[in-house]
């Protein structure tokens, strides 16, 4: 696509959304339904011509069009078809619209699904929305366009780092922008619920699915990240802590609480205020997010080089917050409740303590991320605040969030009696001790490790305990067998046990973390034909093999893996150079097993003596990280559909029914 | 209403000991001064040695010495203001792909004296084309 029309395709886009943004919010005050049409117009035009600039970018990218510096700077005419696609997020200019075009894609679907059954609310939201699109369209406008031409274009581009030629890498980025940009869609209804004097719980339960989805799309993201770094980057970890994955972890948090506490608005009408914050709070750390990773205002290994956008990015988030806050002050009056909590062990308390410590997590999170920076510009003091520091602060607190993973499901709603309680946990908090006394015989004496898997044993075990009752219900009242009535049971109520399932998804995923208090690593060296061993592994060198393809030299070693002296695999960790690149990678080739992984990383071979160096690492239970992501993934899909009740009748009485499920 | 206070309290507990979490955080072993080249060299003086450091300066081509056997490598880097202040890194261990000569990193380790900081942690600054300049 030609620059020019690149350029203007982009201020049209700006144009529109300003106009949008005025027409939907003037016409949604006055009332003036003829302005509010033509908004919602304009928002669909907003939404075509943003899609108009994706493809340009994306046929300059396909055309290997080097006079463009995008295409010069993260594509070349050697990079597979599937990365010149995805070049489009690959750098500052190509991300911005990218964000910005999935945010059209999402206006206009609300505009789509909702525009009559809240047709009050819809200007504001629409308003709201709008005015975000105007920031990011304005972005590409004036400060990194995608269509900016070179003076001089080169005859081949730069290519993209082949750290990042990787397919889990690759669909990232815009797995975590459908999330972070999906929290724009709760806020605005919650905005516009104010601004349109309708904060009756009715904007909540729409807004659950919208909140969800994005909430799935960002945790998933999280995980494709964390899977990226174990596999590509050869350090034997998956999380850092490193402020771009603070980054979009901190909206995940804030995101997990909001989502419980609708629920309580949803059922008790209370908590507005507290809903409202958590929402506002969400989308500005949305935004922050992605001002972290496209700024380089806190350096990390993702750094970017220090850009222009980030005063006004820094700007931008400031005034979203002011605003919003602002807007919610003016209508405080309207937010109060009527009722409010009784009583401290209740369904409402424990969600609301969760609340609290999930952004109380939150918090320690942004204060660790933004503390290197407030330290250099106030005291003028470097400080790194590494992975030890958010260890010491944030293990204890994740320990209190999985005992409340077991605690608050379960516990009855007003007041709590102590006969039920003792009923509900008895069961479920002796699985907990056993489970620790017999890992403290085992020999596990670290005392976060025992707590943790103490408390997963006596989360697992409220877990399938409500699966059991229930099923045992309907077995009573169906006369069905055990399986048909809990497959049932899940199908009647979806929301509930797909909820479940996920608290089981995040159990899982805290036993393969805390599988990390027990890493093992080694740096050997050995020659052909030699071996050694680490833990109950014998590992014996075989020897090297070079191969080379158009685009790089591969060196591979091979490695036999024994166990008790049989045989088990062969690995083969590699290094990669790429001739376009001088920085060589790392291809770690790591032996699975549900109990530990075995992890090799190949650091050098000495072509004279043949002799081969490697980092070994034994990672204990990883595995079940990623099998928790993927059950996280199957529990939220399931908790999203539809119950067949919802179909049939109103949702009102799902509701109903679902509390008397609760309380038998 | 006195039940609601109860609640209340119950939050500002949870509160309390989250904030006390996070002021015990700040005790100085898991937080890392950055030091430059030129800082360590002339703290040095004054210091204990085996003190723990996070510093960062810029590799000088050249210096990186690799030593396959033991996989440990030796290298110096240099203050990236001040010129004519070196300091000599040894690590066992492998480098990070990212790793280059003339490109900056930051070292953690311990100063062992004779200018020489024995690393236990690279971190270079990504010298990939997230963004590239032209």
């Amino acid at each position: 696509m030609p620059a020019d029309f690149g350029y203007i395709i982009l201020i049209l886009a700006f144009v529109s959304s300003i106009y949008a943004t005025f027409s939907s919010l003037y016409g949604g005050y006055t009332k003036n339904s003829a302005m509010v049409f033509s908004g919602q117009r304009a928002v669909v035009a907003a939404f075509l011509f943003v899609t108009l600039a994706i493809v340009g970018v994306e046929l300059n990218l396909l055309a290997n069009d080097f006079r463009f510096h995008y295409v010069a700077s993260y594509s070349s005419i050697a990079l597979p078809l599937f990365y010149k696609l995805t070049t489009i997020w690959a750098g500052q200019a190509g991300s911005l619209l990218f964000w910005g075009w999935i945010l059209s894609i999402y206006s206009v679907l609300v505009l789509y699904f909702y525009r009559k059954d809240y047709n009050h609310e819809m200007p504001f939201v629409m308003g709201i929305l709008m005015s975000v699109l105007v920031f990011f369209t304005a972005m590409v406008v004036f400060a990194a366009s995608p269509f900016e031409l070179l003076a001089h274009p080169p005859a081949d581009g730069r290519g993209l780092n082949p750290l990042l030629q990787h397919p889990a890498m690759a669909i990232h980025p815009p797995i975590l922008y459908i999330g972070y940009v999906g929290f724009a869609v709760p806020f605005a209804f919650g905005l516009g619920a104010l601004l349109s004097n309708r904060l009756d719980s009715r904007w909540v339960k729409t807004v659950r699915r919208w909140t969800v989805v994005p909430w799935l799309f960002l945790g998933i993201g999280i995980m494709l990240g964390g899977k990226w770094a174990y596999e590509e980057l050869g350090w034997g970890g998956y999380w850092a802590w490193d402020p771009v994955e603070n980054a979009a972890f901190m909206p995940w948090l804030t995101g997990t609480a909001f989502l419980h506490s609708i629920m309580i608005q949803e059922k008790k009408d209370i908590l507005k205020i507290w809903n409202m914050v958590l929402i506002i709070l969400t989308f500005t750390l949305s935004i922050f997010g992605t001002f972290l990773t496209r700024s380089g205002v806190i350096s990390s290994v993702h750094s970017f080089t220090a850009s222009s956008i980030g005063p006004l990015f820094f700007s931008y988030v400031c005034a979203v917050l002011i605003v919003s806050l602002a807007i919610m002050f003016w209508n405080m009056d309207q937010l109060r409740s009527e009722s409010r909590i009784e009583n401290l062990v209740s369904r409402e308390s424990s969600f609301l303590i969760n609340n609290v410590i999930f952004v109380g997590l939150c918090f320690a999170v942004l204060w660790g991320t933004v503390f290197p920076v407030i330290s250099e510009a106030v005291r003028g003091i470097k400080i790194s605040v590494g992975p030890p520091w958010f260890n010491s602060v944030n293990v204890p607190i994740f320990l209190a969030l999985l005992l409340l993973t077991g605690i608050g499901p379960l516990i009855a709603w007003r007041k709590a009696s102590s006969d039920y309680l003792k009923r509900i946990f008895f069961v479920p908090a002796i699985a907990g001790i056993i489970t620790a006394i017999v890992l403290a015989i085992f020999g596990v004496t670290k005392a976060y490790a025992l707590i943790s898997f103490s408390l997963s044993a006596f989360v697992l075990a409220t877990i399938f305990a409500e699966f059991n009752r229930g099923a045992l219900a309907r077995m009573k009242a169906h006369s069905e067998s055990y399986f048909p009535a809990m497959l049932h049971l899940l199908q009647r109520n979806k929301r509930r046990y797909g909820g479940y399932i996920v608290h089981f998804a995040i159990v899982l995923i805290f036993i393969g973390v805390t599988g990390s208090a027990f890493d093992q690593d080694i740096k050997l060296s050995l020659k052909e034909g030699h071996s050694d061993t680490i833990g109950r592994y014998e590992i014996v060198y075989t020897g090297f093999e070079t191969s080379r393809d158009a685009h790089k030299e591969v060196l591979q070693a091979n490695v036999l893996l024994k166990i008790n002296g049989k045989n088990v695999k062969t690995l083969h960790p590699q290094r990669h150079f790429y001739f376009a690149n001088e920085q060589p990678t790392t291809e770690v080739s790591v032996y699975n097993t549900f109990a530990e992984d075995l992890y090799v990383v190949l650091n050098t071979v000495d072509q004279e003596t043949k002799s081969a160096s490697f980092e070994i690492f034994v990672k204990p239970l990883v595995i079940w990280v990623w099998i928790g992501g993927v059950m996280l993934a199957i529990g939220t899909i399931i908790a999203l559909l539809p119950n067949k009740k919802e179909i049939e009748i109103k949702p009102v009485r799902k509701e109903k029914a679902e509390e008397e499920m609760v309380t038998t | 209403m006195k039940k609601n206070k109860r609640v209340y309290i119950g939050l500002a507990v949870i509160v309390f000991a989250m904030s006390l979490l996070l002021i015990g955080g700040f005790d100085g072993e898991t937080m890392v001064y950055n030091y430059t080249v030129k800082e360590i060299l002339d703290k040095s003086e004054s210091e204990p040695l085996n003190r723990g450091y996070r510093v960062g300066g810029r590799v000088i081509p050249g210096t990186v010495v690799k030593n396959d056997e033991e996989i440990s490598v030796v290298f110096e880097i240099r203050d990236i203001q001040t010129q004519g202040y070196v300091l000599k890194v040894t690590y066992e261990g492998i480098l990070p792909d990212t790793f280059k000569e003339d490109q900056d990193v930051l070292i953690e380790g311990n100063y062992v004296g004779n200018k020489t900081i024995h690393a236990t942690k690279i971190m270079t600054k990504c010298a990939s084309k997230y963004e590239a300049k032209y």
